[in-house]
């Protein structure tokens, strides 16, 4: 598993993979880490710490090659990859098991890091796609309800309720993902969501 | 207040809020009209945020 994660992060090192691929490459990194390593997010706090840095550092120095991956949202995309496939996955396995603990950290990481990414195109670039401004602004609640703090002070209906705006995000970002990128990368993107869309109306359909 | 009352209330509070700052800014001509909309929405996503949190959070007396 660990030699998968190296040879993961070699192709993003070296930076051969299209921003399609490299979404998947860091979402292999993070499903690996939580199921072999789930000790390292037994302290979200820290990570959310760690990734605030990260976009910091990567805002200051925007011209390093690394800083790529933080400011055009592969990063941020990843996670929320994770996030959003773990809804369609079957509850039988035990990697859709363990990666729903750690769901909440998960889409608050997504949040964190894709808000470099808003803020290179908002303040520095000043190029704004709508779908993905409606995206970020939705997600902003659905992170603020993913802290357990203030997910015990809601009542669980209101809480899910809340929560299915999460698909209107995930359409709004495929739109913007559609409109933005390659066409290499439009179609990756597509068999994703056609799979995702395709899973979730199976899923559905079964309960 | 049921969910859809709360949204609709900070709904409310940031469409008023954001009205209101892009309005000025650029009445007084104190920003560009892209600085005028983004404080303005950055202002009134906060704002409006808080409310519907608040909302969601304040138990009932």
């Amino acid at each position: 598993m660990i030699s998968v994660v190296l040879l993961m992060a070699m192709l993003l090192f070296l930076g051969i993979l299209p921003n399609s691929l490299s979404i998947l490459a860091f979402s292999a990194i993070i499903i690996i880490l939580i199921y072999q390593y789930p000790v390292l997010f037994l302290r979200p706090v820290i990570i959310y710490l760690f990734s605030i840095c990260l976009g910091s550092l990567s805002l200051l120095f925007p011209d390093n090659p690394f800083s790529q991956y933080l400011l055009s949202g592969i990063m941020g995309y990843g996670v929320m990859v994770i996030v959003m496939f773990v809804g369609v996955l079957p509850n039988s396995l035990t990697l859709t098991r363990v990666i729903k603990k750690h769901r909440g950290e998960l889409s608050i990481l997504t949040f964190i890091l894709i808000t470099p990414h808003v803020i290179n195109h908002l303040l520095i670039l000043k190029t704004i796609n709508l779908f993905g401004v409606v995206a970020f602004v939705l997600m902003v609640p659905l992170t603020f309800i993913s802290f357990k703090v203030i997910k015990r002070e809601i009542s669980s209906i209101d809480w899910n309720r809340i929560q299915k705006v999460a698909y209107l995000v995930y359409i709004s970002l495929f739109i913007h993902l559609v409109y933005v990128s390659s066409y290499d990368n439009k179609i990756i993107y597509a068999i994703l969501f056609t799979l995702y869309v395709n899973n979730k109306i199976l899923k559905e359909v079964k309960k | 207040m049921s969910l859809l009352e709360k949204f609709i209330v900070s709904f409310m509070v940031f469409l008023a809020l954001y009205i209101v700052i892009s309005l000025s800014l650029r009445l007084f001509e104190i920003t560009t009209a892209y600085y005028s909309h983004m404080i303005g929405g950055i202002v009134a996503i906060i704002v409006g945020m808080l409310v519907f949190m608040y909302l969601l959070v304040a138990k009932k007396k």
